[in-house]
């Protein structure tokens, strides 16, 4: 029989009020199907970081706090954002795997089981929810996030970009050193990317209810901008690196156009009828190109330093010996049973 | 071995407050006493000499003298009107690798106390006396993890043992006698001269000093960091309460929160501003996880932050070090 495989949930919580007790009772059915199947995976605990919320969140918390021994609620002193209430509550997670959602209802706790199948089957580190429509019901809103992502994944170079969701299982390992790494401006995701390449995504049905039916939404544009920046500045290694290219191509580009230019007054002196124009031409362009590499050259060496400062490891060592017999079990479950009610 | 005891006139002057051994927890818990209860001490520093046939013989005499109303140089009387007798055994110098017969001493002289502890009882009819035994969560859960305060003991090695016979020996006391067990998990603090070094302390000590550090364990290894202060606060807390003579409590102390030993590293490695050489031993004996659910933990224990803890330690190794 295979060991228990403990589960933990983060939810980061801003404003859901509204949502927080259907929440629980979904989990706490999720908790009581795993504790009478014979599947080896227990709901240990789940975890809800008060970002400071903004409407009475804490009162409904507190109350679900003291109603169930399994849950447990972070409260930060201030609002730090979504990542890093992630981050915090990932850092009080112990499951041997763990899964983030939202507050909102968009991300069904009883769909937890198909993303951790999803993940033990193919030895995933991590996998991420993949709508199979369109989340928030709104062309715009959809069709910026898309767009957002494929810009992003192509300045980024990093084509698991288009996968990045909320919704997502992670090995307990994997998550807890990328937490521990993460700093305030880190995108956790791109963290996670840093210690596993072992990346899967499953395609759910995810609708953003609140944001469909009530056009609001916990983030502002102010904040999905801000988002969106963190993305890039977390990835920041390719857009120095194709500074890099830049200098270095304006270095090459003011070399040959000085050598140019001196062969042209050499050569051909009557085609440079002004005087000084040629030297002075070769000190732009030589100087010029010589400035823009080195300018790369310094933005090379901030972002060794910066990705250092991240918390970009060297290496980081994993254990997947258990996903064999989870997968197995979890297989067995799926046929016989499980997705029923 | 120290006795505090309330200064005359306090509401605490009837109390005694006996520590046996005076290392992280033990120093911790002599601290709350003085500092945040005025206690004052009588009797310094009895050191617990291990290899002698029966090192607590003496101050254990002395404590009796006490409380019998003559002063430890039997000229007069001294602190009269001692009415309650908390003993807190936080002694110890064995650690998870102790061999079985080298925890047969601790356990005798925990025997020894807690026989004092039911003859002094049965002698003072009027003396109300408890004892505080600090045992390990981590010896006694070694492996398990969310543990709750239904999870059952499950010692791997001989000091998981030694605990749990330890905790034994005090529930087969005399019924007069309050017992109170803390199921103490992964102890840090600031590190002090003759007390043993913990995970923590070394890897700041050794970080300042440019050395290496082995660990034996893996860098995904999970523990709960409690730091001693909270222990010792939250000791002294229970050793306050009166009409505690029956007292049956065991608690778990710990934080809830579980940090993995690369955590530990990285924060460790920021609060320095440098790397730390750290090898992992490939032994498995170590590598187990230990970790509490929140409902394990007791209300009204406080506990700090550990990054904030750290920052406090190294300091202290800091002007430590340059001022030698």
């Amino acid at each position: 029989m295979a060991e228990t495989t403990l589960l933990s949930t983060v939810t980061p919580v801003y404003r859901g009020a509204e949502h927080l007790e259907q929440l629980v009772t979904e989990l706490r059915a999720l908790r009581e199907k795993l504790q009478s199947s014979a599947v080896p995976v227990e709901l240990t605990e789940a975890i809800f970081v008060d970002d400071s919320s903004q409407d009475n969140s804490d009162k409904v918390l507190a109350k679900l706090e003291a109603e169930h021994e399994w849950i447990r609620v972070i409260t930060l002193s201030r609002n730090f954002g979504q990542h890093p209430a992630t981050v915090a509550g990932i850092l009080h997670a112990s499951g041997d795997w763990i899964a983030t959602l939202d507050e909102d209802l968009q991300h069904n706790p009883a769909d937890i089981l198909a993303l951790l199948e999803a993940a033990v089957v193919d030895s995933n580190d991590l996998v991420y929810a993949q709508p199979d429509g369109v989340v928030h019901r709104n062309w715009y809103r959809d069709y910026a996030s898309r767009l957002f992502k494929t810009i992003a994944s192509r300045l980024t170079a990093r084509p698991e970009v288009r996968q990045f969701n909320s919704f997502r299982v992670i090995r307990g390992q994997v998550a807890r050193a990328a937490a521990a790494v993460s700093r305030h401006e880190t995108y956790l995701d791109v963290a996670l990317c840093w210690f596993t390449d072992r990346i899967g995504s499953h395609v759910l049905s995810l609708v953003d209810q609140r944001y469909a039916t009530g056009r609001s939404s916990a983030y502002s544009l102010g904040a999905l901008s801000d988002h969106a920046r963190r993305l890039l500045v977390s990835s920041e290694v390719r857009l120095l690196k194709l500074g890099g290219a830049v200098g270095l191509f304006a270095l090459v580009v003011g070399v040959l156009s000085a050598l140019a230019i001196i062969s042209q007054k050499l050569l051909w002196p009557a085609t440079i009828s002004v005087r000084g124009w040629a030297s002075l031409m070769v000190a732009i362009v030589f100087f010029g190109g010589l400035i823009a590499f080195l300018v790369s050259l310094a933005l090379e060496y901030l972002s060794h330093i910066y990705l250092h400062i991240l918390g970009r490891p060297t290496y980081f060592v994993i254990d997947r010996g258990k996903d064999k017999e989870l997968a197995d079990a979890l297989k067995t479950w799926a046929r016989n049973d499980y997705r029923d009610g | 071995m120290i006795i505090v005891t309330g200064n005359p006139g306090s509401r605490d002057a009837n109390l005694a407050l006996l520590v046996v051994g005076t290392g992280l927890i033990g120093g911790a818990i002599i601290r709350a006493a003085r500092t945040t209860f005025r206690y004052k001490c009588l009797l310094e520093s009895f050191p617990v000499i291990w290899k002698d046939n029966n090192p607590l013989q003496g101050p254990l005499y002395d404590i009796e003298r006490l409380i019998d109303g003559t002063n430890i140089n039997g000229e007069g009387a001294a602190a009269e009107g001692i009415r309650a007798l908390k003993i807190v055994w936080a002694a110890g110098y064995l650690g998870f690798n102790a061999r079985t017969y080298e925890t047969e001493i601790e356990y005798r002289l925990f025997d020894n106390v807690v026989t004092f502890a039911e003859s002094i009882s049965a002698r003072i009819p009027g003396l109300e006396v408890a004892i505080h035994l600090i045992s390990s969560a981590g010896a006694l859960f070694e492996g398990q993890r969310a543990v709750t305060p239904l999870s059952e003991p499950a010692p791997c090695r001989p000091y998981g043992w030694l605990k749990l016979r330890q905790e034994q020996r005090l529930r087969s006391s005399n019924a007069s006698i309050g017992k109170y067990v803390y199921r103490v998990s992964t102890a840090y603090g600031v590190p002090e001269a003759n007390v043993r070094r913990g995970l923590v302390s070394t890897l700041i000590v050794n970080g300042v000093q440019n050395k290496e550090s082995s660990i034996t364990g893996q860098p995904n290894t999970m523990r709960d960091y409690i730091w001693a202060s909270d222990v010792g606060d939250f000791v002294v807390r229970q050793c306050m309460k009166i009409n505690a003579q029956h007292a049956n409590r065991v608690e778990c102390l710990a934080t809830g929160r579980p940090s993995t030993l690369v955590e530990l590293q990285s924060i460790i490695e920021d609060v320095l501003r440098k790397r730390l050489y750290v090898t992992f031993l490939a032994a498995g004996s170590n590598a187990a996880d230990i970790t509490f659910s929140q409902s394990a933990i007791p209300t009204g224990l406080k506990t700090s932050d550990l990054r904030t803890n750290i920052a406090t330690m190294y300091e202290h190794v800091f002007s430590t070090l340059s001022s030698q």
